[in-house]
């Protein structure tokens, strides 16, 4: 048998395949261009190349990453190039601002804070309302109708100021009102972005002790009523009427959102017939709180409504949907403001008892017949948070035995 | 074209899954998915499609076409139906919420969806196309967040390298802004 060799092709054969080659491969890719949708083509792309770049994202998409970006994030962000500094100066991206603490810095004069204001606001320390801040321009303005306020370090990390609370993240509602100046803040941005009427507060730490300092219900009175009367360094959110004496609160908001908030629970205790406080003595308790909003459409029941959401001697509420029909009922009940309620229940365990001697005073058993409607809830939610605490329960005091009686056996028996 | 199994459903959902009616779907490299059709709605460009398809009587599901979602690739629509599918069981259906409702920005990303979101640039970059295309605003938001993130931890300069963005801004304007941000440069510092 002859091996014969194949014959080699001629020069112009070779041409000619490659030519009818080139086309076919130019013709299939041309179907494949026209078949294949442009995404496929962009995501798998020549040689390799994968969709990573900014000038490829859709700009509704790139609105929405400038807009998760907070306000000193955006500012800086502007010298990226002049697409980006077009874009982050857009009302669109801007609607809602996100800002903390390091955004402002406090005002000082005749030795003692004026308020906060913007840093390096070319504020002199008599004209605050005259101040220039060019790297605000374009950001603020009456587009602005979401304000966030975040309360957690960028590292995640806890305010140095917490101290030794032993809080998680977060600040305290104290610090926030005299060192982090939280209604200066807000009041200083909605003199610049009038329109703003969701407030967001992330990773506040609330502090309830009602026996003293600040409590929540004083911020948001700040925040929704403009003033405490007893607190000066508060008044932010006021405004004089150049004609009148009177002052008035011209802001309303719409809604109020809370994340990744917590609330540090104080419950005091009398020892030798003085009050004495946590955390040396009495005890506490934390609520975390993932998330919760609430509608501020009916004036008269903001603060009931926030107290309901902010006090965590009422949770846990339920979730979802029945979460607000639950703040909705009970926000009609507490009509009062909440130092004076707990006055109230203080005056409710010791009712009747005002000459007696406390060597050690401890609500272990209480009479429940003595306190009705939101102290009652109070007390009920306590004595659940004080087994779950102390994992031990308050006796039951029986209808027949009134508050003198029970402290007395208290004492005498040490507590049950 | 193959038929590929979907992602099966979780042990937890064995009910569910029994009397839920599944539906398929095409990747724009004709990969297909079976899907329970609830998870699927919670795209809502799938859903609007079912309710297309569907019409006013119900349909048999198993003979009728895949939906063909031509503008996501198949290995991103496997991601995105895990993480519809892991959503769907553990949050339910994502509730209504008005236009201007903007309350989720400050919502936190939960610690599934930092696991889940680890990948690669351009996986982020596709994840966050193919949630823009079917609608669902909570894996976009996820994917926007995390990309935020990573800008937030980057100079101006890193930014432009890394995303290949041409500086065009002369020096002189360069330096105006720079020096109208120096404050944010100061809190870098003290970061």
């Amino acid at each position: 048998m002859i091996d014969v060799a194949p014959k080699p092709p001629s020069f112009m054969a070779c041409f000619r395949r490659l030519l009818t080659l080139r086309q076919t491969v130019e013709a299939s890719s041309l179907e494949i261009q026209c078949l294949r949708p442009l995404w496929t083509i962009a995501a798998e792309g020549p040689a390799g190349w994968r969709m990573q770049d900014f000038k490829d994202i859709p700009r509704e998409v790139l609105v929405e990453i400038l807009t998760c970006l907070d306000l000193p994030a955006r500012i800086r962000l502007r010298r990226v190039c002049r697409f980006w500094h077009y874009m982050l100066q857009l009302p669109e991206v801007n609607c809602i601002l996100q800002i903390d603490r390091r955004c402002f810095v406090q005002r000082f004069g005749l030795d003692q804070i004026h308020g906060w204001r913007w840093r390096r606001a070319n504020e002199s320390l008599y004209g605050p309302d005259s101040c220039e801040v060019p790297h605000l321009r374009g950001f603020l303005g009456a587009h602005v109708r979401d304000l966030i306020f975040d309360g957690q370090d960028d590292d995640g990390e806890r305010p140095a100021d917490v101290g030794d609370l032993g809080h998680p993240n977060g600040c305290v509602v104290g610090d926030l009102l005299q060192d982090h100046g939280l209604p200066w803040c807000v009041a200083w941005m909605i003199k610049r972005a009038p329109s703003i009427v969701n407030l967001h507060l992330k990773h506040i730490h609330f502090l309830f002790d009602h026996t003293a300092g600040t409590g929540a219900d004083t911020l948001f009175r700040v925040l929704f009523q403009g003033f405490v009367h007893w607190d000066s360094s508060v008044k932010a959110l006021r405004r004089h009427e150049p004609d009148k004496r009177t002052t008035f609160y011209p802001h309303e908001w719409e809604a109020l959102t809370l994340t990744g908030c917590s609330f540090n629970y104080v419950m005091a205790k009398i020892v030798g017939r003085r009050l004495r406080r946590w955390p040396f003595w009495g005890f506490h308790w934390t609520t975390n709180m993932p998330k919760v909003r609430i509608v501020l459409d009916v004036t008269a029941d903001i603060f009931a409504a926030m107290r309901a959401v902010t006090d965590p001697i009422f949770w846990p509420y339920p979730a979802g949907e029945q979460m607000m029909q639950w703040v909705e009922k009970y926000a009609r009940l507490l009509h009062h403001a909440q130092p004076a309620a707990f006055d109230e229940l203080l005056q409710g365990f010791s009712w009747g008892v005002n000459d007696v001697f406390f060597e050690d005073w401890h609500p272990r058993i209480v009479n429940y017949r003595l306190l009705e409607g939101d102290n009652l809830i109070r007390v009920a939610r306590y004595i659940a948070d004080y087994k779950i605490l102390r994992g031990e329960c308050l006796a039951y005091s029986g209808p027949h035995i009134n508050w003198r009686s029970s402290s007395s056996m208290a004492r005498t028996s040490g507590g049950v | 074209m193959a038929a590929t199994a979907g992602p099966s459903t979780g042990s937890g959902d064995v009910k569910a899954a029994a009397v839920a009616p599944k539906v398929r779907l095409q990747s724009g490299d004709k990969e297909i998915f079976i899907v329970d059709l609830p998870v699927a709605k919670m795209s809502k460009v799938i859903k609007g499609m079912i309710e297309d398809l569907a019409g006013e009587e119900d349909p048999n599901w198993d003979t009728l076409e895949p939906i063909p979602l031509s503008n996501v690739s198949g290995p991103i629509l496997r991601k995105v139906i895990t993480w519809m599918e892991h959503h769907y069981k553990n949050d339910g259906p994502e509730p209504e919420r008005p236009e201007d409702d903007l309350s989720h920005f400050t919502d936190e990303i939960s610690d599934w969806d930092e696991e889940y979101i680890k990948v690669d640039q351009g996986t982020l970059f596709e994840l966050i196309l193919a949630s823009n295309y079917l609608n669902i605003k909570k894996l976009r938001t996820v994917g926007c967040k995390t990309v935020a993130n990573v800008l937030r931890k980057l100079s101006v300069e890193e930014i432009r390298e890394k995303y290949n963005i041409e500086n065009d801004f002369t020096p002189e304007e360069e330096e105006a802004i720079r020096k109208e941000n120096e404050w944010c440069e100061d809190q870098d510092a003290s970061k």
